[in-house]
């Protein structure tokens, strides 16, 4: 997606929640990585998920009592849609989401 | 600044409970407690609510009447009074007389 | 719309329209004030509905449950504070609401008390495992119809009909003591906290997304929000009634849950000890298991977990362990011995100060047409939200300050 203003694109994506190619929730956006492809045009480039990118985004006495460092990319090429929900191209595992939730899943025996 | 400024207006605004406010608290606590309690004595004697029900709603009142009966440690003839309601087995009777008792003391905490 | 579902969603809704602090702050207003505050209990009435419908609406068009769209509007900051004041407000309220259940089984069986809370707390959690999610909610919704036994009482006192009436019109009695004054304005943000719950929108908005709802349950959705609040709340002002009638009187201003059960006990005796015991044990457990959830449909939709009833526990692990470690915080606090009456006067004004950030996301995409399409708020629900948000931030503001002053309500 592209736009001139990167707070479209910032409002398109950010907070949004993320389906996998099976419909499954596997994250929230946390932050977009975006570039100035053309003067005065902004793309997005990738999706920032997971705890890695709070600090930005929040003071450090709150995301300090929040668990977790790490950011997760996807790439702008994997996302299917967007609209109410950002819907990806692949499963959640290809793409290193929702690793902990799957770990649990393998271990109680479900998907 | 203005974080602190509202602080300190709630914490102003809690301490606004007096001792004479405290008091009134228990006691007007103590005074619907003994009424609930006298309600269901009253309603015993007619063999219109359950023994289960009324033996557990006694022990509740007394239970509550002892809180009531800490915050009047100021006035003591009126803690006196919660102690023996709860170490007896008074009727509605009672029960309403105690009510009548506490009432001046109600009234002269709300005067104050 | 299959009928036989709105059938059920509606007298689901009226079942589980009650919970313990509506029991305690209502019966409270109706032996203090007689009938003065039924006009709030009104106002607050119509501000559930609007919110409902527009919450089961955003959910049906959007597929987004309340707590997604908070994250989405509110941003992190300010999303992630409005889930801590959630979390605590209904975690407090999950507390008050599982030592209500304990209080009424132990009125029924005479046990302790502290082994009826965890027997309650197993119960539920029993409850939530083993039903299906539509059967959760109907479950106790339709075992909470007991309640109408105390309409049915109030019909049967024959109360005076004309000062009820006059007790519908909006009124400020000038002519009270100022102690008196405070304590009206400490009730009636109380009733509007109580009945505006924010976790019942939590609870609605996932159910209508956990029932699949899409555009064409909008009927559905707004039958149940509007027939199912509406009858529920009239169960509320039967309540509030019957304590002005039968209580205020006395003196008796209910500090003891049990006392509320003497309102159908008074005409109907024994049976109606036993049959409004029950209706309780429902309609309060039921409130137990929909604070519960909230909780962890909120944490679960703000961080982006699988969630859901509608899947087995084991698919969705993380939501399973928020709504245990939920009942397991909330049964903590029920035995360190803190009354359900008094965690039902933390709950309240805990719950009115989140409200306006809960509420506020809600209002501002149920008019964004790129979410809702041709079913974004029309001008009728745009007027109302936000008058109503106006109501709820005033109330939201003077909660605490009235708190403090009237010590509770108890002065």
């Amino acid at each position: 997606m592209r736009a001139a203003d990167p707070r479209h694109l910032i409002r398109a994506y950010r907070d949004l929640e993320l389906l996998d190619r099976d419909d499954e929730i596997c994250g929230i956006v946390d932050d977009i990585e975006m570039a100035q492809r053309e003067p005065g045009i902004w793309e997005m480039t990738a999706l920032l998920v997971g705890p890695g990118t709070w600090r930005r985004r929040a003071p450090r006495w709150l995301t300090s009592l929040l668990p977790g460092h790490k950011t997760v990319r996807v790439d702008a090429a994997e996302v299917a849609s967007t609209g109410t929900a950002v819907r990806l191209l692949k499963r959640a595992e290809e793409l290193d989401l929702a690793r902990f939730e799957h770990k649990l899943l393998r271990r109680f025996g479900a998907r | 600044m203005r974080g602190c400024f509202a602080l300190l207006m709630l914490t102003a605004l809690g301490a606004c409970s007096s001792q004479s406010d405290k008091q009134l608290e228990a006691v007007k606590a103590a005074r619907s407690v003994i009424a609930e309690w006298a309600l269901v004595e009253q309603q015993a004697d007619r063999g219109q609510v359950q023994a289960t029900y009324a033996g557990q709603m006694r022990k509740m009142a007394k239970d509550e009447l002892k809180t009531a009966q800490a915050g009047l440690a100021q006035q003591p003839d009126a803690a006196n009074l919660l102690e023996k309601l709860r170490s007896d087995s008074p009727d509605a009777a009672a029960l309403k007389q105690a009510d009548d008792a506490l009432k001046p003391v109600e009234n002269s905490l709300e005067a104050s | 719309m299959k009928p036989l579902e709105i059938f059920l969603g509606v007298l689901t809704a009226v079942g589980g329209f009650v919970d313990v602090s509506e029991l305690v702050f209502m019966s409270q207003a109706g032996s203090r004030f007689d009938y003065r505050l039924l006009w709030v209990v009104v106002v607050a009435t119509i501000g559930i509905m609007v919110f409902s419908e527009m919450s089961g609406r955003v959910a049906a068009m959007s597929r987004q449950p309340l707590f997604n769209v908070i994250r989405h509007r509110l941003g992190f900051s300010l999303g992630l504070l409005t889930l801590a004041g959630a979390l605590i407000s209904t975690l407090i309220t999950c507390a008050a609401e599982i030592g209500g259940v304990a209080l009424v089984l132990q009125l029924l069986t005479g046990w302790s008390y502290t082994l009826l809370a965890v027997v309650a707390a197993a119960l539920l959690i029993l409850s939530i495992y083993l039903l299906p999610f539509k059967w959760i909610e109907r479950t106790y919704g339709i075992l909470g119809l007991f309640m109408l036994v105390f309409g049915a009482a109030l019909i049967a006192i024959h109360p005076p009909w004309n000062e009820i009436a006059a007790g519908l019109k909006p009124q400020i009695p000038l002519e009270m003591s100022q102690r008196d004054l405070l304590g009206y304005g400490y009730f009636a943000v109380a009733l509007i906290s109580a009945v505006m719950f924010p976790y019942e929108l939590y609870f609605y908005s996932s159910g209508g997304v956990e029932d699949g709802w899409g555009s064409a349950d909008i009927g559905t959705n707004r039958i149940t929000s509007f027939l199912g609040m509406g009858l529920g709340s009239l169960l509320a002002m039967a309540l509030l009634c019957l304590s002005a009638q039968e209580f205020g009187p006395k003196g008796i201003s209910p500090e003891m849950i049990g006392t509320v059960v003497l309102e159908p006990g008074l005409p109907y005796g024994k049976l109606g000890i036993l049959l409004g015991l029950l209706g309780m044990l429902f309609a309060i457990g039921g409130a137990a298991i929909e604070t519960c959830l909230a909780c962890a449909y909120g944490v679960c939709q703000f961080f982006g977990w699988r969630w859901g009833r509608h899947k087995k526990p084991s698919e969705t692990p993380l939501f399973t362990l928020a709504w245990l470690v939920v009942f397991v915080l909330a049964l903590g606090i029920v035995l360190t011995g803190i009354e359900p009456t008094e965690l039902a006067d933390y709950a309240i004004v805990s719950a009115i100060v989140v409200l306006p950030l809960s509420f506020l996301p809600l209002l501002l995409v149920g008019r964004d047409r790129t979410f809702m399409r041709d079913k974004a708020n029309g001008v009728l629900a745009n007027t109302l939200g936000w008058a109503y948000y106006a109501l709820i931030v005033v109330a939201a503001v003077a909660a605490i300050p009235l708190y403090l002053l009237t010590s509770g309500g108890k002065l």
